[in-house]
């Protein structure tokens, strides 16, 4: 029996997605013509009964952010869809664009409708430069809803207004940062915020903003019209499906959709097809290139939250990169050290220096000139970068890192001379 | 738009200067559109980039002082304010493109442009450069071709793209 389920991708090549019919034909905006006829708080109750939590990486309540959204009434708000998917090994986000763009513009109009403004609705979809292949699209997408009135002026009779676009991101990894994503959006460079204030109040052009991610908002349609099948899926603690990448030294890489519960070592073997290279696993990264690094030793561990909780591993952006043992824990160090220097955004100095630090560390491994001295710096900057930097992309760049000092120590004190 | 009335820039590069004027109507004059602005101005420069007079020109006709023209141009990956090859070659920096051997398509390329990665060859037709990921982790290893996904890279793919594009280049 095939692991992956199909609630999330339920569309994905069956519905054509460049047509708002067949996407209609298949349930489309089903879920938002039922979502109209519920108070906002009724709403916010079905993603609580499901505990449906951001699947950006951050994993925070999407009921508790639209609690605070309903919180502030404004006239005017931003509605936000971040899909600079730039966690390396990550490619979840562009499936989702690529195969059902109507049920992530379905799901920010429900999010405008709950949590929006009650004049006029300023929603964005920022869409990273390297996806520029899906903004034609998207843009096409959103103009055939306009046409459809689900977007525009007084959407199906409730006097809710959206004025939808697609913005183009320029390539930095920071802007999936929520706040560096909207100083962005207005065309600044994309450095994070100081908050508070937090964004559901001063957010998008100042307006009072509700930001998801892509697969958040694909989720709200489907719960709104009929949550039965999603929550016949996962575990007590997590309910659901999840889209996962899985990348790497796999014969079949992917986006798939998978049930919470089922372990690393079924995604890895069952999913994707096992080793490419036959050779024995190494090690996993689990969620992303800030993802903590998990050994073969604990292929058991279920991919839920709490189960990869247990372990210390978040299910973050749910990417799954896995590596044979042809693999050096040197070369990983250098392809990680070498890409956050580059998108560290340079406006804290833990993150700017920290990783400045860390190429040069590295780069003494890789030339057999590191001493234990430089080892004891290593895990000192680390910490450093955990505790005082500025936004999450510092904050939790240590943890492939430490966890790769924990697992793999003798191998890694092994290039310290 | 919000241009001076006599613009020196203006007399002195009246072609570029009528480009940007156009691609600015195109996105609008605010803010929030200059990343677009910035892209497609670049993307018309025969060489792949942000002259210095292009950002002076953005500068003057969206109204936004050039040193924040500056600092956006420079913040992002995207843009490039040195000239580029006619063919930029992105080679992925990423982890999955890392455990799937991308350093052989490094040398392999090295080898076959005859230069070291961060570099253009000296004809100006190639630029050879590491990239973050880029999302292409299913089809790894991978690079950007001018912004083109192309991936299952190899040593011997790597020689029939970079031969396909000198043969591109001599019929132009």
């Amino acid at each position: 029996m095939s692991k992956t389920v199909s609630v999330i991708s339920k569309n994905f090549y069956k519905v054509n997605p460049d047509s708002i019919d067949e996407y209609i034909a298949a349930g489309g905006f089903e879920g938002l013509k039922k979502a109209i006829t519920m108070k906002p708080e009724e709403i916010i109750e079905l993603l609580n009964k499901s505990d449906l939590q951001g699947r950006g990486g951050a994993a925070f309540s999407v009921a508790t952010k639209w609690n605070h959204a309903v919180r502030v009434s404004a006239p005017v708000k931003g509605i936000m869809c971040n899909a600079d998917e730039g966690e390396p090994g990550t490619f979840k986000d562009r499936s989702l664009l690529e195969h059902n763009p109507f049920g992530v513009i379905e799901g920010m109009i429900i999010g405008a409708y709950v949590g929006g403004g009650s004049q006029m609705n300023h929603a964005r979809i920022y869409i990273r430069e390297e996806y520029t292949y899906l903004h034609g699209r998207v843009r096409n997408a959103i103009k055939q809803a306009e046409e459809r009135g689900f977007l525009g002026n007084d959407i199906l009779g409730t006097g809710l207004n959206i004025e939808m676009k697609v913005v183009s991101g320029a390539g930095a990894y920071v802007c999936g940062e929520s706040s560096a994503l909207l100083e962005s959006t207005e065309g600044k460079a994309g450095r994070p915020r100081i908050k508070p204030p937090r964004l559901n109040n001063v957010g998008l052009y100042n307006l009072p903003t509700l930001l998801n991610n892509v697969e958040s908002y694909s989720i709200v349609p489907i719960l709104v019209r009929d949550d039965s099948e999603y929550r016949s899926y996962g575990t007590e603690k997590s309910i659901g499906t999840k889209m996962i990448s899985v990348s790497g030294n796999v014969k079949k890489p992917g986006v798939y959709e998978i049930p919470f519960g089922i372990t690393i070592r079924e995604v890895v073997y069952d999913i994707a097809g096992g080793l490419s290279s036959e050779r024995p696993l190494k090690f996993v990264q689990i969620g992303g290139a800030s993802g903590a690094i998990v050994p073969a030793s604990q292929l058991d561990t279920p991919i839920s939250y709490e189960g990869l909780c247990e372990i210390g591993v978040a299910v973050g952006s749910g990417a799954v990169v896995v590596a044979d043992d042809s693999n050096s824990m040197l070369d990983y160090f250098d392809s990680l050290a070498h890409f956050f220097a580059e998108e560290s955004c340079g406006k804290c100095t833990p993150c700017r220096e920290g990783n400045r630090q860390l190429v040069k560390i590295v780069g003494l491994m890789k030339s057999g000139k590191a001493t234990a001295a430089d080892f004891d710096r290593l895990v000192d900057m680390l910490g450093l970068m955990k505790g005082a930097s500025f936004c999450g992309l510092g904050k939790t760049e240590p943890a492939p890192f430490l966890a790769a000092i924990k697992h793999f120590e003798d191998e890694v004190r092994g290039y310290f001379k | 738009m919000t241009k001076p009335l006599n613009s020196k820039l203006e007399e002195q590069y009246p072609e570029l200067y009528a480009q940007v004027g156009e691609i600015v109507s195109k996105w609008g004059a605010s803010r929030d559109n200059l990343i677009a602005v910035l892209l497609d101005v670049q993307s018309k420069s025969e060489r792949n980039y942000l002259s210095k007079e292009a950002m002076l020109a953005v500068s003057e006709i969206m109204g936004i002082i050039v040193q924040d023209v500056y600092e956006v141009a420079t913040f992002y990956h995207a843009i490039s304010t040195k000239p580029r090859g006619r063919f930029l070659v992105q080679l992925c920096q990423g982890t999955s493109c890392t455990v799937n051997k991308v350093v052989n398509v490094k040398d392999a390329l090295e080898a076959e442009l005859g230069i070291k990665i961060g570099n253009s060859t000296p004809d100006e037709l190639f630029t050879f450069e590491y990239t973050p990921c880029f999302g292409a982790c299913d089809v790894s290893p991978a690079m950007r071709l001018n912004g083109k996904v192309v991936g299952n890279l190899t040593p011997e793919t790597i020689k029939q793209i970079i031969g396909e594009c000198r043969e591109a280049a001599k019929n132009e």
